[in-house]
Order: C-alpha cells, then structure tokens, then sequence
C-alpha cells in the first residue's frame, strides 16, 4: 500500500484525513502530521517516523508552496527514493489518492493526482 | 531605501514569513543571511525557488551580507532580512549593516531554551546576543505573524522575572 503523509499546518492534515474516512470510511497508511512546535531540526525526523518503511512508496501532500512542510518534504524525498512530494494539497487530491493508490504504482499515481487535480480547479 | 523588517527565526522562509510578512509588507526581496545555506547549493535553491510570485528570495553568507545588503536598498529595494538565530544577528550587526530594530519571529524548543512566549524559546547563547543588541540600541520586539501583539522582549523578561 502506497503511504500517504499530509503534512501541514496547524491540525489541517488531520482534518483531511478524517474528511478522507468520512468518503471512503477508514484508512490504513493515511497519516496526518502538524508542523507545529517542530523547527527545521526537527521536521526530517517527524517524516521519517511517520514515513517508516512503507514498502510501496510515500507520497507527501503538502499545502503551501515553499512553506517549512514543503521545504521538510523536498529535504526528505532528497533522502528517499520511495518518497515523492506533491503540494497545494485539497480534498478532491486525497480522495483520488486513497481511491486508485492500491491499483497503480506510486510515480503513476503522483502523476495522475497531478493531472487529476489541476483539472480539478474550476469555477 | 527600505529595510522593512529584520528578523530571526529558526525556519528561515516559511509559510508565515512569505504569506504572513510578505503580503502586509510587500518585499521586494526576501534576504536569508546564513552561512550554512549560502554554502550548500542545494539548499539555496530549495529557499531561492519557494519565493512567492512577484517577489526573490536570495541566500548570502554573513560576510557578504552587508555589500549586498546595501547594494539592494541604494537601488531602491524593499527587504526583509531573515537569520537563523540571535547570534547571526549580532554578526551582521559587527560587519557593520546597520539596523535598529530585531524581530524575534521563531525560536522553538530545544535543549537548552527557555520558553519565553509560545513562539520565542531562549538559551544563554541567544540572550548574550540578545543583550549585546540591546546594548548596541537595537530594540528587540517579538511578534509571529503581523497581526499579533508586539511585545518587547527585555520587558516580557522583565514581566517575567517579577512574576507579573
């Protein structure tokens, strides 16, 4: 299973996920994680434990371009080859994650969630 | 000319910092003095690319900082200056840079610090630093984000110290 890790501000990853289950009901490998009280030092080794040693790849969702999450999550996929990062992270992004992550592998599900999700802003 | 804001803080660019300051304030250009980032080019261009849209970032080493500091305001630059911590601040202050007021943004917790307000954490290093500035007629005012309360940091440690 592709591992999903929403890293943001405040307690929005946590709320996304718990939008997420309230769509498709529980979710294994779905893991939000709060930037708050964590400094530069410390941020590598929050992905890292919520990271662990997912077999099938990571995918970090993050919220702000060049923000601290999106820079602790650049740092991070540097170090890890199974670990891929996509930003301005919404609900219609986590929804098609947690929907197709078991059929595709992880570099095509990125793409796809960046197709999917592009298209996806309208108005 | 226009220094808008001189601030320490642990995480560099950030959210706060791009979205919070930068759109009250409206910089030209974010300036990261910090000799560890100017060196590693990898992680320059992971700060120099996170500028949002209209505005630069621009990693410099501490004994570069202030030529290029004053490069930017004669030409009519609006800067903010971001260091890591107090210590980096009282350098740029000895090479010479001339600035009168500090904003402490964000120092978090780690061995050694004591919490001062939610966001500032201080250890003997920073308040040496600290007090140097002080001493040099630099006034140190704490404050996150730019619709928080400012507080000046020698009275919060003074409130402090008196139980009030």
């Amino acid at each position: 299973m592709i591992r999903g890790i929403v890293f943001t501000h405040a307690g929005l990853g946590q709320a996304f996920c718990e939008a997420v289950e309230s769509f498709l009901g529980p979710q294994e490998d779905l893991i939000g994680l709060s930037n708050a009280q964590l400094d530069a030092e410390s941020m590598p080794g929050a992905l890292a434990e919520a990271a662990g040693a997912a077999s099938d790849g990571i995918i970090i969702f993050t919220a702000l371009y060049g923000g601290s999450c999106w820079q602790a999550a650049e740092r991070f996929c540097r170090q890890r080859p199974d670990a891929w990062h996509l930003t301005s992270v919404n609900l219609p992004m986590l929804l098609a994650f947690a929907s197709k992550r078991a059929t595709v592998s992880a570099p095509a599900l990125l793409e796809l969630l960046r197709t999917y999700c592009g298209e996806g802003v309208r108005s | 000319m226009s220094l808008l804001l001189v601030r320490v803080d642990d995480r560099l660019v950030h959210g706060q910092v791009t979205q919070g300051w930068g759109s009250v304030l409206t910089p030209d250009r974010f300036v990261v003095v910090n000799d560890a980032a100017a060196a590693d080019s990898w992680e320059r261009e992971l700060y120099e690319s996170s500028a949002p849209d209209g505005m630069a970032v621009t990693v410099v080493a501490l004994d570069e900082a202030r030529a290029r500091l004053e490069e930017w305001l004669a030409e009519g630059e609006k800067l903010i200056v971001l260091l890591e911590s107090p210590a980096d601040a009282l350098r740029l202050i000895e090479t010479g840079f001339h600035f009168t007021e500090l904003n402490l943004g964000g120092l978090h917790q780690r061995a050694g610090r004591d919490r001062v307000l939610p966001y500032i954490c201080l250890g003997r290093d920073d308040m040496i630093a600290l007090e140097s500035l002080r001493d040099r007629g630099v006034s140190v005012e704490c404050a996150d984000v730019p619709g928080c309360e400012r507080k000046d940091l020698f009275t919060c440690l003074g409130n402090a110290a008196n139980g009030t």
